[in-house]
């Protein structure tokens, strides 16, 4: 049918405009570093096994992202550096360590690391591109939140952080 | 009785207080944050079988805070079961935790711990929006400051990023819905519906967060009747509406109709809406652009259509090849050769001798080969000429002079000499033949376009380097031979091809020329009565008709045929057919079942052609080439 290839095109178009999510890529601005990110997609898989996860982590005095100690009051020109330092952080210490016997638990878990992994691609080539400077600033914020990591037990540690994705989502969608 | 039921009170006492003692108070249970954006519920449901006096405690703490457990003042020892914690839970930064226990009399249940809470979670809301309306048009204002208590929190400050606002637009009359979505809090919905009463619903969203929402509160308007002044901006208004509500087009494929049409037809409404009987005035105005746009997109659209049509038509439309300029010549006799054919197709017989040769008319091509063309008989002959054949150029029977006898036709053109009546002719011809053959073939013996040589005569195939008188001679002899001889010859040559076309061409055009015309050795297998001179010239040609004897009876006497006996297969026919074809049509003579012996006879040329100037002929004639040289070595 000679209709049917510009048909598939027009439908092709149109399926991509449809799925095109106006907001659920979004591109992420760290300094000059433009990262797109998949943020409604990482945050609806977390959203399921939040509780389930926070719930295995009793200590409350303790945050690895929060106030006072990393997240916030971080300089624009940080922000890429740090981010670059989290991804890496939680792609190769996190996601790791955070096995749990609930598969539906642990499938959630391999679909945000998946999604954390194109991020951490992204802002490795930022950071060889010399996109991402650290500064002396953001590398101290960086090393209190491996000390605060390295406080726990690797597994507490990495339960906790994976509960505390949401506190990085949100810091990340911060417009510097 | 008094100390024993004293005793029995005591028992029973201790019983009931050590039951309600044993008995652990149930931990609220259910315990969760049902928060609303800036009123942030904390809410239990009671434990097992509680106590009727039981009461609950609720504490709180930030994470990542040493800060201990913090007690909520406002709920503690309350019997509800829910607490307001909005003023302890404000910050979107922070994460928070809250907890419950049930408390009775002096026995506390165990604490009860919520999830992790932050402000961000709460279900999204807006306090309510403010409508005013402007001709057909509906301004909106959202409100975005929440009130808890004292407080004012502003729906901004804690959803920061990617703030939609989706709006449902009821038409009060019909109930039908549609939904547009915004990005700003403040925004128009135009192109409405004059007369109408619209009920108009907000619910924010963030887009990337997947929290609850719930829309405000509905609020009706009505659009006025339409007012001239107001014509203008409502058509104008019209434009912005859509485009705006065209701007959450993707939004709106996420699946959020509710019963209702998902499209801005509603704010574009007299456009899309097809209720042309509609009294809005606006309706016309939307008629005509939507006539507009369809018009404009089929023009458009047939626009396209057909430069895409002239862009195939030019790719696949195939030039008329020019035919190289080696073969210009041959192909300019071929064509004279056609018309010759054409000309004569319907007299074939009479023709054959044209269709045969070529004459050495040409006065390129050499000069005394002219003489043949001077031959009125076959005017063809001239055209006939192979312009690149100097010597070879087949003679047509006019070369009758030249060919004359057998001598006559040691001419240098070694073209077929078509000699269709007189013998001297037909050996002119006959020998032209063979002549060219001999002369350009080394072997010489038979003209490859010999036709088939009669059976009678052995002598049919000149042997090479015999006086092409001889082989003229008996060929011409042959040639003469009219129907009979043609006949044999034909079965020598078994040229079905050339008999056909000698059939048809063997009676000289020449009427006094009963010569074959000599189809060249087209020999078109015409008839019997057609003068086989040809035929017979191809007696020695044989050979070459071997090729296309092939077709013929294999038994060939015609030693020729032998030699031409590789050659013997199928490709022969072609060949075969192929130099009979020669003349009609120049450039690709292979047509089987050439049409008269004007094929055969310009097949004759070809083949003598062939071992001189192989490129002349088109790959259809190479396939006589080999022929050819076969037949040379005979």
């Amino acid at each position: 049918m000679k209709g049917s290839p510009l048909f598939l095109c027009l439908f092709s178009t149109m399926c991509w405009v449809n799925l095109m999510p106006t907001a659920g890529n979004r591109i992420f601005h760290f300094g000059p570093c433009r990262v797109s990110m998949s943020v409604a997609e990482i945050r609806s898989g977390f959203t399921a096994i939040k509780a389930n996860i926070i719930t295995r982590d009793p200590i409350r005095t303790l945050s690895i992202l929060s106030y006072p100690h990393s997240l916030h009051k971080v300089k624009s020109s940080d922000r890429c550096c740090i981010a670059h330092h989290l991804s890496n952080f939680y792609v190769e210490k996190v996601f790791r360590h955070c096995k749990t016997e609930d598969s539906y638990v642990n499938r959630k878990i391999s679909s945000i690391a998946n999604s954390f992994l194109s991020v951490k691609r992204t802002l490795a080539h930022c950071h060889e591109q010399n996109k991402c400077m650290c500064g002396q600033e953001s590398t101290e914020k960086f090393k209190q939140i491996l000390a605060n990591y390295e406080a726990l037990d690797v597994t507490s540690a990495a339960i906790k952080s994976l509960g505390e994705l949401d506190i990085l989502l949100d810091w990340m969608e911060k417009s510097p | 009785m008094g100390p024993s039921a004293t005793a029995l009170a005591l028992c029973l006492a201790l019983l009931l207080t050590w039951r309600t003692d044993g008995e652990k108070l149930a931990s609220p249970r259910h315990v969760r944050f049902a928060a609303e954006m800036a009123h942030h519920l904390l809410r239990w449901e009671p434990g097992h079988s509680p106590p009727g006096d039981v009461r609950y405690e609720v504490e709180h703490r930030v994470y990542g805070t040493n800060i201990s457990w913090t007690a909520v003042p406002n709920c503690m020892k309350i019997s509800g079961c829910s607490c307001d914690l909005t003023y302890y839970t404000l910050d979107p930064s922070h994460r928070y935790f809250a907890r419950v226990r049930a408390v009775s009399g002096s026995r506390t249940s165990p604490w009860k711990r919520t999830n992790a809470f932050s402000p961000q979670e709460a279900t999204l809301r807006l306090s309510g929006q403010s409508v005013s309306v402007q001709g057909n048009s509906i301004h909106v204002q959202l409100q975005l400051l929440l009130s808890a208590g004292n407080l004012t929190v502003r729906y901004d400050d804690i959803q920061r990023h990617a703030r939609k606002y989706r709006v449902y637009i009821r038409r009060a009359q019909d109930n039908r819905t549609y939904e547009v979505e915004y990005a700003a809090p403040e925004f128009n919905i135009t192109n409405l519906f004059w007369n109408t009463e619209y009920c108009l619903s907000v619910e924010p969203r963030v887009a990337s967060r997947p929290t609850r929402t719930v829309r405000t509160a509905e609020q009706c308007v009505t659009i006025g009747q339409r007012d001239r002044k107001y014509r203008g901006a409502g058509e104008k208004g019209g434009q912005v509406g859509c485009r705006s509500s065209s701007a959450s087009w993707p939004w709106r494929n996420k699946g959020l109709h509710q019963g209702s049409r998902s499209m801005p037809p509603l704010l574009c409404a007299p456009r899309t809406l097809p209720h042309a009987a509609h009294p809005g005035m606006s309706t016309l105005a939307g008629t005509s652009e939507l006539i507009l746009g369809i018009v404009s997109s089929f023009f458009i659209t047939v626009f396209l259509l057909s430069l895409l049509g002239c862009l195939l038509v030019c790719t696949y439309i195939k030039k008329p090849v020019r035919p190289p300029s080696v073969l210009k010549s041959f192909i300019k006799q071929s064509s004279l050769w056609m018309e010759q054919e054409s000309s004569s197709s319907s007299s074939r017989d009479t023709d054959p001798v044209q269709q045969l040769f070529l004459c050495p008319k040409e006065p390129r091509q050499d000069g005394p080969p002219n003489g043949s063309t001077g031959t009125a008989q076959l005017p063809l002959e001239k055209s006939w000429q192979l312009p690149a054949w100097p010597e070879d150029r087949i003679c047509l029977m006019e070369t009758g002079p030249t060919v004359s006898g057998d001598s006559s036709c040691t001419s240098t053109d070694s073209g077929i000499c078509l000699q269709t009546s007189s013998s001297s002719e037909l050996s002119c011809s006959s020998s032209l033949e063979s002549q060219g053959y001999k002369r350009q073939l080394p072997a010489g013996d038979d003209s490859g376009v010999g036709l088939g040589t009669t059976c009678p005569r052995p002598t049919c195939p000149p042997s090479s380097g015999t006086s092409p008188a001889e082989a003229r001679q008996p060929c011409g002899g042959e040639l003469s031979i009219s129907s009979g001889v043609s006949q044999d010859s034909q079965q020598d040559v078994e040229f079905r091809g050339y008999l056909q076309q000698s059939k048809g061409t063997v009676e000289p055009r020449q009427d006094p020329a009963k010569g074959v015309p000599f189809l060249g050795c087209a020999g078109s297998p015409q008839g019997p009565g057609s003068t086989d001179i040809v035929l017979d010239v191809e007696c020695s040609k044989l050979a070459v008709a071997k090729g296309y004897l092939k077709q013929s009876s294999p038994e060939h006497p015609c030693s020729h045929a032998q030699d031409l006996a590789p050659w013997e297969n199928p490709r022969d026919f072609p060949a075969w057919d192929f130099s009979s074809q020669l003349g009609p049509r120049a450039p690709a003579l292979l047509g089987y079942g050439a049409p008269g012996a004007a094929s055969a006879s310009k097949a004759g040329p070809e083949f003598l052609r062939a071992p001189f100037d192989p490129s002349i002929f088109n790959t259809d004639l190479l396939g006589t080439l080999p022929f050819i040289s076969s037949l040379s070595t005979n």
